[in-house]
This record gives structure tokens, sequence and C-alpha cells, in this order.
């Protein structure tokens, strides 16, 4: 009796383990650190991007959730998103190192075809800016 | 003396009915005290081989009607109208052998369903297509099972299966058509110890559902079809009138160990634990899975029961707790067309615990018997959608009263009675910002929540009679349902007849 239920218990056990494939302890943060890079390599001091623009967005591709795009200072930012592929561009004011006002735009990454993919713990991605004048 | 015997006789002949009957055999299958301690037949077939002690086949025919002035659940709209077709057969072969089966057709007419165009909501939920439109949902539906126990020295060994076919459809736009067919079987095995007997079984489920809603008005494409992800938020890239041809594939299994007393009498026992995982497919998205739902259920039950010839008592306690965890895939940019699976995170998270009360008791002699069941569930669930958060929480109990009384004659089988239920909400929480959620999604939300969480009585009489015919019997059964709440009139009425042999 004792034996049969031990046996029957342990199957029941194992096969239910076996069964809970979830992974309970996922991250679904991404800690993106991004660059921006200009044609002159010219450093960013601080820049403003002008959020009241249609044309401004950083959006995850699948959920179309809207992230607010984070403040670059010398160029580089970061970010915590939930993992996935993501559409971002803007138009904004950039101070630059030498103290002059540029207007810049980030256009390369605002359809499906570019998205930049954000999927690991930690990720690094540089985004090409152009001059608007 | 001879004279007083006589009259003892007559008198006898009136009251008790014979063995074979179907009046009899309709008397050893409905007894209301059998509700505490059902949760061990189930669908395991080498418990129904104790199940009971005598054979019978039932055909019937009826129809099921519902009137809501607001619906209690939107995706089951506010009304119902449904005829069915019904056979069913428990066949004791000998001392060692037991058979069952049943067929079934229904088909039916639901009214103004709004936020579901998916059949099988509740086993998919959330992952269902949906647009506020809505409108009627024609459905019909087919069903088969069957199984059969054999003893072999102080083994039993069973196997069960079941199938079962649906097709709804609407026939103005949004034009929803869903075909979903639903296999599962069983293999079981008990040992017999003593009056015990311990068994396991272990069964497989198969699941299909093809969907697709196509609009055939212009007008009428300018609802959107959302795929529903949980707690107001959609899939949003495929959200709209293109992708919505859609494919639920799921595989399940499933186990459970049991102990039941052979002769009806002692502690009843029963462990089962099922899984399911069923992925959405669309179609038109090189049937890249989007979605993937994990439904894990563990339940346990405890039962005692006691008959002597006048009376019955039954005991039990049920506790069950199901979790949900949905899967939402981070779908590629589709460029090359395949539209791979890059990613899957969790993000639906769902917890349900229940637990019940019964205490049956039942007083019998020959010809009359009457049965009460108090009873008392208490339920908690919790969802959660983990980004961008959102929670909904609720805690209710729905303590209980079923009162039944039979009468039966050689010719005449009676049974009235009635159910009562009161649910009792003991707390609430909606958490879902609104940032984040279409308003029309989100105002659906918040009602849907709001009647899940109403206090509300329930009152459910019922009568049924029988007149034996020939070998058989004919019957007659109705039953009627009301809801009483701040919600309008709730009210269903159920008729069938049938033929039991």
């Amino acid at each position: 009796m004792n034996r049969i239920l031990t046996v029957v218990m342990g199957v029941m056990l194992a096969w239910g383990l076996a069964g809970c494939d979830v992974d309970h302890d996922e991250n679904i943060y991404c800690e993106a650190e991004i660059a921006l890079q200009l044609p002159d390599n010219a450093q960013i001091a601080l820049l403003r991007p002008d959020t009241d623009l249609e044309g401004t967005f950083f959006r995850n591709l699948n959920t179309q959730i809207e992230y607010t795009i984070p403040t670059f200072v010398n160029n580089r930012a970061t970010a915590r998103v939930q993992k996935g592929i993501y559409l971002i561009a803007f138009e904004g004011e950039a101070v630059m190192a030498d103290g002059t006002v540029r207007s810049v735009r980030l256009a390369d990454y605002s359809v499906t075809r570019e998205a930049i993919y954000l999927l690991g713990d930690y990720e690094s991605v540089t985004l090409n800016l152009s001059y608007l004048q | 003396m001879r004279r007083l015997l006589s009259i003892l006789s007559i008198a006898s002949a009136l009251v008790s009915f014979a063995d074979d009957s179907a009046n009899y055999r309709t008397w050893d299958h409905f007894q209301p005290t059998d509700q505490a301690v059902d949760f061990v037949y189930g669908k395991s077939s080498v418990n129904r081989f104790w199940q009971y002690s005598t054979s019978l086949s039932e055909i019937s025919a009826g129809y099921q009607m519902r009137r809501e002035d607001q619906a209690a659940e939107t995706w089951n709209g506010d009304g119902l109208d449904q005829g069915y077709f019904d056979a069913q057969a428990y066949v004791r072969m000998g001392k060692n052998g037991v058979a069952y089966a049943g067929a079934g057709y229904e088909y039916g007419e639901q009214r103004n369903v709004v936020w579901n165009s998916t059949a099988d909501y509740e086993m998919l939920y959330p992952y269902i297509l949906a647009d506020s439109v809505g409108g009627d949902l024609r459905s019909e539906q087919y069903h088969f099972y069957g199984g059969f126990a054999h003893r072999g020295g102080e083994w039993v060994y069973g196997l069960s299966g079941s199938y079962r076919a649906v097709h709804s459809y609407r026939q103005v736009d949004p034009r929803p058509r869903n075909m979903a067919t639903d296999l599962e079987f069983e293999l079981s095995a008990a040992r017999i110890l003593g009056k015990y007997a311990l068994g396991v079984a272990a069964g497989a489920r198969f699941y299909k559902q093809v969907l697709d809603v196509e609009y055939f008005s212009q007008t009428g494409a300018n609802s959107t079809q959302f795929q529903m992800t949980g707690l107001g938020q959609t899939y949003r890239r495929f959200d709209g009138v293109t992708y919505t041809e859609t494919r639920h594939k799921g595989f399940g299994f499933n186990g459970e160990v049991s102990l039941l007393p052979t002769d009806g009498n002692g502690l009843f026992v029963l462990a089962r634990f099922s899984q399911l995982k069923m992925d959405r497919q669309i179609h038109e998205l090189n049937e890249a899975p989007i979605t993937r739902l994990w439904t894990h259920r563990l339940s346990a039950a405890l039962g005692f029961k006691r008959q002597t010839e006048a009376f019955v008592h039954a005991l039990s306690l049920e506790g069950a707790y199901e979790r949900r965890q949905g899967e939402e895939a981070v779908v590629d940019n589709g460029y090359l067309g395949s539209y791979e699976i890059l990613d899957r995170h969790t993000l639906y998270d769902s917890h349900r615990y229940e637990g019940s009360l019964k205490w049956a008791m039942q007083w019998q002699n020959d010809c009359h018997r009457v049965s009460i069941v108090p009873q008392a569930t208490a339920m908690r669930l919790v969802e959660q959608y983990i980004e961008p958060w959102a929670e909904m929480k609720r805690t209710e109990v729905l303590p209980g009263l079923l009162i039944d009384y039979q009468h039966a004659t050689d010719a005449w089988l009676f049974q009235i009675g009635a159910q009562g239920s009161w649910r009792k909400n003991l707390n609430a929480d909606f958490s879902v910002p609104a940032r984040h959620v279409e308003p029309e999604i989100l105002a659906k939300l918040a009602y849907d929540h709001e009647r899940a969480t109403a206090d509300a009585v329930l009152i459910r009489p019922y009568a049924m009679a029988q007149r034996a015919l020939g070998q058989g019997a004919v019957f007659f059964k109705a039953e009627y349902q009301r809801v009483f709440s701040d919600y309008g009139l709730n009210h269903g009425l159920h008729i069938s007849v049938g033929y039991r042999f």
C-alpha cells in the first residue's frame, strides 16, 4: 500500500513539475544606453526634443506604448524600457558643447523596417542624427 | 393474521416500486446528497465503476432561455434562446463492467454579445479577439463522450474520452465565424484495498479553434478588432481589421489520485492537477504565435458519506487553485515576411482560489425523500498585468441552500425543490491606470468588474414529473432562475422532456 502510494505520488509530482516551464524570475526590462552621433562627431551638451511634434516618439512597435524620450547629456542617455523592438524619431534643439544651439533630427529609426532591437538586459545603441540647418 | 399480511402486502405495493423500474433507477441516480461527493467521479472512468448500482439511459430535448436587463457578463450577452437534444447512458454489464456514453446537439442564439468574437471565452481568457459593436451570435455545438471500466481481480481499469465541436457565427458586421474542436481522453486504474479503491488517472487534451472576422460593409469595417491581452491591454500592432484570422491551438494534460469507498459509505479523497498550454496564432502573420496562455489548476477534495436505509448524510470540503500566466511574444519587424518570435514575456498573471463546504442530509423511506444541502463557497481572484502595471482583485462568499423533495410510486416520480444562494462581495480593488487603455475598453472593464463584485441573490426553483411507460418512463422538468441585484431583471427558464429506460 505504502509502496503504491509512494510511486503514484512520485510520478504525479514529477509530471506536475515537468509541466511548469514558465520562467517566474524573468526580467522583462532592458537598460538601454543610447548614444547620439552627429555627422561631424560634434558633442551635444544637452538635447531638447520638441515633444509637441507628431514626429517625435519613442514607441514599442508591438505594444505601441509610448515612452518619454530620455534626457541626453553629453551625447548619452539611459532608458529603462520593456524588452522589445522600438521606433524612435524626433526633432529638437541641441545645445552644443561650445554653447551654440543647432536644430537636429533623428529619422532613421522611425519605420518598422529600421526598428531598434532592445532585447537584452543591457543594450547599447548609437543613433545617427542629422542637422536641420 | 393472514388478513393483516394481505393489507401490508397491498400497502407495500402501493407505496414502493420495483427495483428494476425506470422510476427506481432514476431514484437511485438522482440523490441530492451525491452532490457532496460527486467530485470523485468526475472524468475518471474507474471511479464511475462504483457510482451507481443500477443502469439508466436517457434521451431528452429541451429549451433554455435567459434574459437580462443589463448583461451580467458582456461577453456572454444579455439573453439566450437555445434548444437541444441529448442522450446519455450508464450501463452496468454484469458484476465486472460499466460502460457509459452520451451525445448531444445544441443550437441557439446569444443576444447582444459585446467585447467577444471568440468561442470558449472562459478557457481562452484573456487572449481573445473583441470589438465594441458585437451583436447576436448564433452557435451550434455537438458533443460526444464515452468510457468503460472493467474489473479483473483486485484491479479495475478504465478508459474514457470526449469530443466537442462548436460552430458560432454572426450574419451582420462584424461577422465572426468560429470553429472549435476539443478532444480529451483519460486512462485510469484502481486497486481495491479492502472496502476502498485507490485510483490513479492520467489524461490529455487537444484543442483547436479557427476564428475569422469578416466585414461585408465598409462602414462596419470601422469597428476595430482588438487582440486583447488582459486588463484592458491589447496587442496594438495587430489591432484593426486586417489581422482577424486567428488560430488557438492547445495541448494539455492532467492527472489525479483518488480514494473512495466501494460501497459508497466512508471517506472520499481526490487530488487532481491539470495544465493547458494555449497558443494564439495569427494566420496573416505566417501563423506567428503572438500569445501563449498557461493554465495550471490544482484541486483537492475530502468528503465523507454515511448511508443507512432511512438517513444519508455527506460532508465535503473542496479547494482549488488556478493560475493563469500569459506570455506575449516580441514579434520582429516582419520585413522578411516570416514574423519571427524574438522573445516572450509573461505579462498577464492571475491567481484564483476557491474553497467550498457542503453538508448534505437526506431522509428517505420507500417513497419519500427529503434532502437539505447547505453549502458555502469562498473565492478570491487576483489579476495582474505587469507592464504597464494594472491589478484587479475581488473576494466573495456564496452561502447557499438546496431543499429537495422526491416522491415515488410504481407509476410516478415527482421531484420539487429550490436552490438559493447569496453572493456577497467582501472586498474589491480596481487599479487600471487610464493612461495606456483605450477609453471604451476601460469603460467595459470597469463595468465587468462592477458587475462581478455586485452583491446578488439567486433563487432557482424546479420541478420534475416522471410517469412509467412501458419499460421506461417519460419525464418533464422545468427550472426557473432569478437573480436579484441592482441591475434590473435577470432571469432564465429551462424546460426539458425525455424518456428514461
